[in-house]
């Protein structure tokens, strides 16, 4: 039987070689760094818009369908390439009277929603800090949602809402994040990136 | 020699064997368009109430939706609350699976209705569970208006609705178009009669498909198939219990029971139903301001009465042109007269007819809603059809019982030399002139009647006996008849110093003791050239209010945006009681018609309607006309904004219809959830930007993986499709086309790929 003391094996490298192997490490993890760069910026990558009118600059998701011409929202984009319910962002704005606090436009929208949307449920309603630092409301629902073509087998999904409602230039401004309740949690981080690359 | 003849001589059989496998293959009574879509458009419509916490449902009629946003065309009889079928609520039931019973699905109330006509149209706005629904996501199937005017005697036409009360998958019944029934209130062509044709599956069309549609050979409606059950004769009227009402654990005849009506053989022509939907498509509300002209308070009803039949060839300003006791061979018009009085538009009126004592679909008139004012004269006609020679009988029935005497005709023989008169016009006498169009003349002194006469001989004894708002006025004309010529006009007038009151006058003229002809005119306003002067200073005005528009000026046109569109009017001469009629058109379409007693002072200015929309008042190019007695007296014109009104994209509901499944390629069940986009023809794939107007139309497949795009495509554009899904390789096509030849619907079946990376 013969032992080997690979431990106690003297080096028999060169600097050129030794340093071979360093740029070979550095070179692959650079590339690695790249790749996942090249991974997020597919992944995340997203186009702006604007609308100066509303005074809003957002970045939202590529491949996303987006709509500006809707009926109660000025911008909104949904994830058509998901199977289930399309993730939503949405941003609306609501016109201010004398006196209306952000608990009142909440309630009012609740309302609204509580006679249009099945199983319509307030889960919380709380503080919340803005990427920016300003402050604004958070709420967050849930409701069933279904297909309104009456002609289809569409089995109803359960989606998770959050709203966040800030008060600017005299007006209410509620940005709006829809999804799958399944996948609200992870799909939350598109909110969240999709919050702090906005300016309203 | 001999082969060749085998050849030809079995040449022929092929042919024939030929032309019979093709007649084989055609169905004669399938209809010519895309009936599924059709099918899928004719709602079945419940009224129903809630009583101690229990829904009941009262009334059962079908509908045919009209828009793809859920406005429904239907009956007002069974859709509008009234006392024979209260209601709270109307629960539409669509057909999901042609062949299959429907599907209530939605809840909807009802935003226009004429009960005369026995129109409705409803909208729908909640989801079934009562929860308000959003219009705007709504893509229904519907159906596109014919122009009734032109539909054709024998035409063939398709009838559909529910036949029974609720169980039973919509029912097609081929029909023929047999002749057409005339009233004042819609002309010649007031109602289409109709018999289901042998090659139909059923040899009557049930009460219950009344509020449906007829249709055309392309597919479009042309008739609404109407009857009125009648619930106050329960002898006479079918009445199904369905539920138990009074609690004692049985369903019997001691439970409210569903009117479902007899049988149906007239179709309302589907042009009265247009001034309804266009008003309901555009949201425009029109209101009368003026206190002391809104229309009177209900009519309390009282026993309705029918009185004073009589027969006309035909009609003149819908006045008699004369009056007959017999019709000689070949005529295909007759009209029958009659007076009335405490009718209501819920007053449901039927005719009888028996020709030989055998009684006669085809010139009866089945049990329909009243379509006209409080009392006065009224006739019912048929024409299109020849009259066979023999005898006929005709009793008027009112709310199921016999309300006149039965008037009898002989129909043969040639023209009679009897004399006569006909062709009563009036006019106002001043100078020694004459002024007036025929039927509505100016207040003065004189009134004249010209009338012809033929086949008169002197001393032929005659009787001029003028009315005044029903009243006989005191001396009457006539005597013994001396003219020089056996036949020609003649006038005979009417004088009061202090002058003719305003009002609703009649002439009957006798000879002997026969009535031998009769006119209603009316008189009002003062005279101004030919035409009397009624309604004056008109105009449009915008106002922020009411009472500021009273004082606003008259303008002709306004380019910004409006909330409310005022017209205004000064009166003169107009007497309680005269019927006046107000038109409201757009670009040239009526939406607002209504003809009713004048219920204001004689005089006065400044009668003032407004036209609001739930926004602002669209663009678009108004007219108001003013009528009495069908006379054209006033009409103004006003532009909105660019004086047109906006393109509604989604109007068209002819195309073709595609539909299909979405598959996996490996498994080949369907996906769920996945998005179908149909890019419009303006955009291929690559210009494509994922916005969304420019898409023609999306689509999210159900559990099978089946989806349907509602918005029909239309010929020869070029679409692109577009279906890309995570975890499958995208899937787009350009130069998605369809033409005449491609089967309608489209169905299509799309093979997704798993995204192997």
């Amino acid at each position: 039987m013969r032992f080997f003391d690979l431990l106690g094996q003297e080096s028999d490298l060169s600097r050129n070689q030794r340093w071979g192997h360093y740029l070979t490490v550095f070179f692959g993890l650079f590339c690695f760094v790249i790749a996942i760069n090249l991974r997020d910026n597919i992944l995340y990558a997203t186009v702006e818009y604007v609308n100066v009118e509303a005074g809003i600059r957002v970045n939202y998701p590529v491949g996303w369908l987006i709509d500006i011409n809707g009926q109660g929202y000025i911008f909104r984009a949904r994830d058509v390439s998901r199977i289930g319910y399309k993730t939503t962002l949405q941003i609306s704005t609501i016109p201010l009277a004398v006196g209306i606090e952000a608990r009142n436009i909440l309630d009012d929208l609740s309302l609204f929603r509580s006679l249009r949307l099945s199983n319509y449920k307030i889960l919380s309603i709380q503080p919340y800090t803005l990427p920016d630092g300003e402050s604004a409301t958070l709420m967050e629902y849930v409701f069933v949602s279904d297909d309104p073509n009456p002609f289809l087998e569409a089995v109803p999904i359960v989606v998770t809402g959050r709203d966040i409602l800030t008060i600017r230039r005299g007006q209410a401004i509620l940005i709006t994040f829809l999804a799958d309740s399944q996948t609200y949690d992870a799909d939350l981080t598109i909110f969240n990136r999709f919050l702090s690359s906005s300016d309203f | 020699m001999l082969k060749r003849v085998a050849i030809l001589g079995f040449l022929p059989w092929l042919l024939l064997v030929l032309i019979w496998i093709n007649a084989q293959d055609s169905d004669p009574s399938a209809p010519p368009f895309d009936l599924e879509r059709i099918q899928r458009a004719t709602v079945f419509i419940m009224q129903a109430r809630t009583t101690l916490d229990k829904p009941l449902i009262t009334c059962v009629s079908s509908g045919t939706l009209v828009s793809r946003d859920g406005l429904i065309l239907t009956n007002a009889h069974a859709t509008v609350t009234n006392p024979d079928c209260p209601g709270d609520r109307l629960i539409i039931a669509l057909t999901v699976r042609p062949g299959e019973p429907p599907v209530p699905t939605y809840q909807a109330e009802v935003i226009q209705a004429n009960e005369g006509l026995d129109i409705a149209l409803l909208r729908i706005n909640r989801e079934f569970d009562g929860r308000l629904l959003n219009v705007d996501e709504l893509a229904l199937p519907f159906v596109e208006l014919a122009n009734s005017d032109q539909v054709q005697l024998d035409e063939t036409v398709w009838v559909l609705g529910y036949p029974g009360i609720g169980d039973d998958p919509v029912l097609i019944a081929r029909s023929v178009i047999l002749g057409f029934t005339a009233e004042p209130s819609g002309g010649a062509k007031s109602w289409f009669k109709i018999n289901v044709d042998e090659a139909s599956d059923i040899s009557v069309i049930s009460g219950t498909m009344s509020g449906g549609g007829a249709y055309d050979r392309s597919g479009r409606l042309i008739g609404i198939p109407t009857t009125a059950p009648i619930t106050r004769q329960v002898a006479v009227s079918v009445c199904q219990p369905l539920q138990d009402t009074n609690g004692d654990s049985l369903v019997n005849q001691n439970d409210v029971c569903i009117p479902l009506g007899g049988s149906i053989n007239v179709l309302r022509p589907s042009n009265f139903a247009r001034p309804l939907i266009r008003s309901a498509s555009l949201g425009l509300n029109i209101e009368t301001i003026s206190l002391d002209a809104r229309p009177s308070t209900p009519f309390v009803s009282i026993t309705p009465r029918i009185s004073n039949l009589f027969f006309a060839p035909s009609v003149i300003n819908n006045a008699p042109s004369t009056v007959i006791n017999s019709l000689p061979t070949g005529n295909s018009e007759l009209y029958l007269f009659f007076d009335y009085e405490n009718m209501t538009s819920n007053t449901i009126y039927e005719l009888l007819v028996t020709y030989q004592g055998v009684p006669s679909p085809i010139f009866s008139l089945s049990p329909v809603r009243w379509s006209g004012g409080q009392s006065g004269l009224w006739y019912i006609g048929t024409n299109g059809q020849p009259l066979p020679n023999g005898d006929y009988e005709f009793t008027l029935f009112v709310d199921g019982i016999a309300a006149a005497s039965p008037k009898l005709l002989r129909v043969g023989g040639p023209p009679t030399n009897d004399p006569s008169f006909s062709s009563l016009a009036f006019a106002l006498i001043e100078g020694n002139q004459a002024f007036g169009d025929g039927y509505v003349i100016a207040t003065g002194t004189t009134a004249t009647a010209r009338f012809i006469y033929n086949n008169l001989e002197n001393g032929t004894p005659w009787t001029a006996i003028w009315y005044y708002n029903g009243v006989e006025l005191s001396p009457r004309g006539g005597g013994e008849w001396f003219e020089s010529n056996l036949s020609g006009s003649q006038t005979v007038s009417i004088f009061s110093q202090n002058g003719l009151p305003p009002g609703r006058y009649r002439l009957a003229l006798y000879i002997a003791d026969r009535l031998a002809a009769l006119s209603d005119f009316t008189i009002a306003g003062t005279r101004r050239d030919a035409y009397p002067l009624i309604f004056s200073n008109t105009g449009f005005a915008i106002a922020d209010s009411d009472t500021e528009a009273l004082t606003a000026n008259r303008i002709d046109n306004y380019s910004n945006p409006a909330d409310a569109l005022y017209f205004l009017f000064d009166w003169s001469r107009l007497a309680q009681g005269t019927r006046w009629r107000v038109r409201w058109l757009v670009d040239g379409t009526v939406f607002y018609d209504q003809e009713i007693a004048w219920n204001g002072t004689e005089d006065g200015q400044n009668f003032l309607m407004r036209l609001t929309a739930p926004e602002r008042v669209p663009d678009g190019t108004y007219q108001v006309e003013l009528l009495i007695d069908n006379v054209l007296l006033q009409s103004e014109l006003f532009e909105m904004g660019i004086g047109q009104l906006p393109i509604d994209p989604f109007a068209r509901a002819e195309g073709i219809q595609l539909r299909g499944q979405i598959l996996d390629s490996a498994t080949g069940i369907g996906i769920p959830n996945v998005t179908f986009m149909l890019i419009s023809e303006d955009y291929s794939v690559g210009d494509f930007e994922a916005r969304q107007d420019q898409l023609y139309a999306i689509a999210t497949t159900d559990r099978n993986g089946r989806f349907q795009i509602e918005r029909p495509l239309q010929l020869n554009a070029p679409y692109s499709v577009l279906i890309a899904v995570d975890g499958y390789l995208p899937l787009p096509a350009d130069g998605v086309e369809v033409d005449e030849n491609t089967p309608n619907p489209l169905e299509m079946t799309l093979y997704l790929t798993r995204d192997g990376s």
